[in-house]
Parts: structure tokens; sequence; C-alpha cells
């Protein structure tokens, strides 16, 4: 494990995605926002109450410069808050399974999918899935998105219950690696998810060729706030 | 090589710098990217930062478990593409 990611652990990390949340867009904001408004990117270490603890920044590159110093801060930070830190319960969400099908797909990462009957249903399930994703075997690998059994998408249904998907490279539907039932007990769940994420693979895809099969097959994300990152060309945004 | 996991490591600089990675000071990216490092080689390998997608919900484990917030935020497109950061 590389050091950013060991020392992430002692934090509650959260990457909401720029221009996708009109309320959500004031947090951003408040962390760090350019002279045109949000950027693509922003970033601060805050407090447990969402205080910003360092200026907010573009990246951690840019406010410092070397990973060393990142890692660094990250331990000096976590240390001052150590004594009272309880664990991390809650399972690690995306908003809904368009963005949550996106950004696995650009993390390259498997996305479990939890469906539920009804609200109380989902909920629950989310709660079992939760103990293990912050298992030593299996915090990090996946994304994880809660739904009810009404919700679909185009280009993937999966059933009741869990579901570990692996999705397709722009994040438009996807496969399902393994499932496991609503009523699925702790042991055949854990193997779900485990299985789910060792057969998970993908191929490194280059950067241009992404974009012009995007361009050539009419894929094109529209995010719900306007880019107003000022490094983004006009016919880009 | 620069595909598409590279991309993301050169929006979200080292936090998402995988075991495989190695970085390499650039110039200015493309669809306006910064300058910064970039990547230069990529692999989804190995476990990475464990991330909450919403802020709502990292706020409220960040309150109730007294730990530190690590906030980084990313649009899940490049030049109006998802699957790329």
């Amino acid at each position: 494990m590389n050091e950013v990611v060991e020392a992430s652990r002692a934090f509650v990390c959260v990457r909401p995605q720029t221009y996708e949340d009109a309320e959500e867009a004031k947090v951003l904001a408040y962390v760090f926002e350019g002279r045109s408004g949000l950027e693509n990117t922003s970033f601060a270490l805050l407090d447990p109450e969402g205080k910003k603890l360092t200026a907010g920044s573009r990246s951690p590159t840019m406010a410092y410069g070397a990973v060393e110093r990142f890692v660094e801060a990250l331990k000096s930070t976590a240390a001052k808050y150590a004594d009272d830190a309880k664990s991390i319960d809650a399972l690690p969400t995306l908003r809904d399974l368009r963005l949550a099908l996106n950004v696995a797909a650009a993390d390259m990462r498997p996305l479990v999918v939890v469906r539920g009957k009804d609200k109380d249903a989902a909920a629950a399930l989310a709660r079992k899935v939760a103990k293990l994703a912050w298992s030593k075997e299996l915090v990090g690998t996946s994304h994880y998105v809660v739904l009810q059994a009404p919700e679909t998408f185009e280009g993937l249904a999966p059933e009741l219950g869990v579901s570990v998907v692996l999705p397709d490279p722009y994040g438009l539907g996807g496969k399902v690696l393994a499932h496991a039932k609503p009523d699925a007990d702790a042991k055949a769940l854990a193997k779900a998810l485990t299985d789910g994420v060792a057969q998970h693979s993908v191929e490194p895809r280059e950067h241009d060729d992404h974009i012009r099969e995007a361009r050539r097959r009419g894929i094109e994300w529209k995010s719900p706030i306007p880019v107003s990152d000022p490094h983004v060309p006009e016919r880009d945004r | 090589m620069k595909n598409v996991s590279g991309w993301a490591v050169v929006a979200i600089a080292a936090v998402l710098a995988s075991p495989a990675s190695a970085q390499a000071p650039g110039p200015q990216g493309r669809g306006g990217r910064p300058p910064g490092p970039v990547e230069v080689h990529a692999e989804p390998a190995g476990p990475g930062i464990a991330w909450f997608g919403t802020w709502d919900a990292a706020l409220a484990e960040a309150k109730r478990t007294q730990r530190p917030i690590l906030f980084m935020s990313a649009a899940p497109q490049c030049q109006r593409v998802p699957g790329v950061w």
C-alpha cells in the first residue's frame, strides 16, 4: 500500500463530484474557488466539523509539492485527533447509479450495487455491506451505491441483493461479476464481494483513444452545473 | 504511457497514486488541466483511498467518529466524456 493511501485511513475521505450537485457546490466553493468560480478540483484538510485546517487549493500537489510533504501533513493532522477517533462504520456511497458507474469507470474500480426492495431494506443491506467494506481485505477496493428496487438504469439492472459490477469504460452500463441475495449471511456476502473484486480486471486505456471513441459513438456527459474551470476551453465545457 | 487511469492521477495528484505509479513533472495538460505531475504509468492495482462520494454522508461520519476529513473534489469527465477524471 502506498504511503498516501495508508495515511488516508485515519481520515474520513470524501471526493464530491464537481458540477454534479448545487448544494454540494457550496461546500466545494468554501474549500476552494478560483476567480472564475468552481474549478475542476479542490482540496483541503478539514476538521471533524468541516472547517478548514489548511488553506484550500486545487490539489495536494499544489498545496504540498512533494508527496512526502503531503504524507507528513496527513500523519501530523491525524495524530491530533487519534485519541478520540472512533471506527468508521458507514458505507462510503456515491449519489446515484449514473454517477457511481462513471466514477467507478474512471477509477477502474468495481462498483458494488446494493439494492433493496424498499428504502428500509436497502439501508439494512447497506449496513451489512459496510461491515465488510471497512475490513482489511476490502477497504479501498470498490465503490458503492445503494438503490431501491424501482430504480433502474439502462444497460444495467442488477437483482435485489448485492452485485459487484464491472463498469464499461464510459460507465454507461456494466457486467455483474458476483452477486449475493438479499438474505445472504455474512459469509456468503463476504464471498461475493471478494470474488467480485478478485474477478475485476480492466485494460489500461489511452486518454486520447478514450476521448476519440466517445466522440465517434456520440457519448457525452452532461453535468447539472456548468463547468466553470478557467483551464477548460469553452468548446470542451 | 499516459492512460485514462494516469489522467486521474494528474487531476488528483498524489491522492490517487497507485502502488505502480510514478510521477514526473509535466507541462500544461490537455483539457485545461493545470501544470503538475504527469502520470507516466498507472495500473488500478491494490487498495486505494476509501472515498465517500457525498459531502453530507462524509461530514456526518466525521462528526460521529471525530476524525479529520481529507477533502478532494473532482469532475468525473474530461471534455464532456465520462469514464475519465
